[in-house]
């Protein structure tokens, strides 16, 4: 990097936090509108009359920019016939609120394997490497060790099993120069195709989503899932292929974690509504903490469901949810401003 | 766990302190390196080795509060892996920072410069103010911070350029020239 993009860069990365905290709070959808207190006094008079009363009572003061607490934006929260909730010291006070420790994506350093070397073998080729980290993984009982080889390509070994669940052949070295003109996503497919089947036999029952090319990484990602009616299982695969042909990454998340499982019948037998009906009741109670929150109807789309592990090995719904929903502030010149709040709420129903 | 608990246990060398962090902090920390880096897997190392470069910082250093130390550590973790990656690549993607240098002066001290983009930010409109960021400080592309704020492509590149141009005049308001 020049001396002069590096100014701007790190100037850049001064400014004020408060200013990047609100450029990530904002949310697709946030209408928002200022209109004039009178009008707008008008129009909730005529509407809601009594309503208006409540409005102007909760909403008399602005609240602080988020308007909620920053850290629930980023909360994630887990049901199991209650609601558990992880991260957000906000609801410590409710009785039911528990910490489960599902978030195990936390690396430490293993004493016992700290400065320790050891031989990987993968696609038939030795690697020396060092041990760097342990890596749990999340929503599932694995607990990944780390390891670099000379060459620079890291490893995710599992500790149960011994094999490598990912491998980044280019984590601490230089690829290989890719100057001529790309491969086609077709022939990067063929490639991430051939080379995971290697490694798991046949990818039937996976479907691939490719993800649009990394200009900056020069490659090609791809994303092979299972998807059962609509939920996905954690065992997943990916693979990553550069422009010129050279595999860059792979992994094997999960595989065959569910081989002892029907998982079609699970599946089949899993009531959704009522779990959206318990999900969806405490979404409600989430939002009417909030102070300026006036009632409206709550907008709940649930976005991804995940058949996965709890920490303690079992079988797990993990469902998430992206909800919004209407409110109003007044500013300090009198003005009344309407906006959209925006969460995103996971849940986990054990399903044994 | 407030931040005041969570750098003691960095200071009493507790692994709790790298729990506590990720469970307040790792999710924005992954959308920041994954926004710079576009790929989770990169952005999971980032991650990991911003807490290692907080577990190395802290003591001696005592950050309050520890969103944004941690947050620049890892925005600086994943530009300095983006510029590994792209480094000799002919027509690659660059950093966004590259479209701000042009409307940057040569002779300007980071202090400076920081000062003036604070200055300059606080006073855009809203929407304008956090496509600047989204763009320049999280690294999101056009089509990203379209989709996250509901707005067209097309208008966030509009609204960049203008802001670009407005911060170019305002810069040499306040004495620097580019």
């Amino acid at each position: 990097m020049t001396n002069k993009r590096i100014t701007v860069s790190n100037a850049i990365s001064g400014i004020g936090f408060d200013l990047v905290e609100d450029a990530y709070e904002a949310k697709t959808d946030t209408r928002k509108k200022t209109l004039a207190l009178a009008s707008l006094a008008a129009a909730v008079f005529l509407i809601l009359s009594v309503g208006a009363l409540l409005i102007f009572h909760r909403a008399d003061k602005k609240p602080d920019v988020p308007p909620v607490d920053g850290t629930e934006e980023t909360a994630t929260e887990y049901t199991y016939m209650k609601t558990y909730l992880i991260g957000n010291s906000q609801s410590g006070s409710e009785g039911e609120i528990e910490r489960k420790g599902f978030y195990q994506y936390l690396q430490y350093e293993d004493p016992d394997l700290k400065g320790t070397s050891r031989t990987i073998t993968f696609d038939g080729k030795d690697y020396v490497c060092k041990y760097q980290v342990t890596v749990p993984q999340i929503k599932l009982t694995i607990v990944r060790d780390r390891y670099i080889s000379e060459e620079g390509c890291s490893f995710l070994v599992d500790r149960q099993t011994g094999k490598p669940t990912s491998v980044n052949f280019y984590y601490g070295a230089p690829r290989p120069e890719s100057t001529g003109t790309p491969i086609s996503e077709e022939e990067a497919r063929r490639l991430a195709d051939a080379a995971l089947e290697k490694h798991v036999g046949s990818l039937q029952g996976y479907s691939c989503s490719g993800l649009s090319g990394s200009a900056s990484y020069r490659s090609y990602s791809f994303h092979y899932g299972k998807l059962i009616r609509g939920i996905e299982l954690y065992e997943c695969l990916s693979a990553s292929v550069s422009f010129s042909g050279e595999i860059v990454s792979m992994s094997f998340a999960a595989k065959g974690a569910f081989d002892s499982y029907d998982v079609e019948k699970i599946i089949s037998e899993l009531d959704l509504e009522e779990i959206d009906a318990a999900c969806a009741q405490k979404i409600q109670g989430y939002f009417k903490q909030i102070p300026s929150y006036i009632g409206n109807e709550i907008r709940k789309e649930c976005t991804e469901r995940t058949l996965a592990f709890s920490p303690d090995g079992k079988l797990c719904l993990f469902s998430q949810y992206d909800c919004q929903a209407d409110f109003t502030y007044t500013e300090d010149d009198g003005t009344v401003v309407a906006d959209t709040i925006g969460r995103a709420y996971e849940f986990v129903t054990y399903l044994e | 766990m407030t931040d005041e608990k969570i750098v003691e246990l960095f200071f009493a060398r507790s692994e709790d302190a790298i729990k506590e962090s990720e469970k307040a902090y790792g999710p924005y920390l992954q959308y920041i390196a994954r926004s710079i880096l576009k790929s989770d897997e990169d952005a999971n190392e980032i991650v990991n080795d911003t807490y290692l470069k907080a577990w190395n910082s802290i003591p001696p250093l005592k950050p309050s509060p520890l969103k944004p130390f941690l947050g620049r550590i890892t925005r600086q973790l994943a530009i300095n892996r983006l510029e590994y990656l792209s480094a000799g690549k002919r027509g690659g993607e660059t950093l966004p920072i590259d479209e701000l240098a042009d409307v940057i002066p040569d002779e300007v001290s980071e202090n400076d410069l920081k000062d003036a983009f604070d200055r300059f930010l606080r006073k855009e409109p809203t929407l304008s103010r956090r496509i600047f960021i989204l763009r320049y400080w999280y690294g999101l592309n056009a089509d990203e911070i379209a989709k996250k704020l509901g707005v067209r492509g097309s208008r966030v590149n509009g609204i960049l350029f203008r802001a670009r141009k407005r911060l170019r005049e305002a810069l040499e308001k306040e004495g620097f020239h580019v």
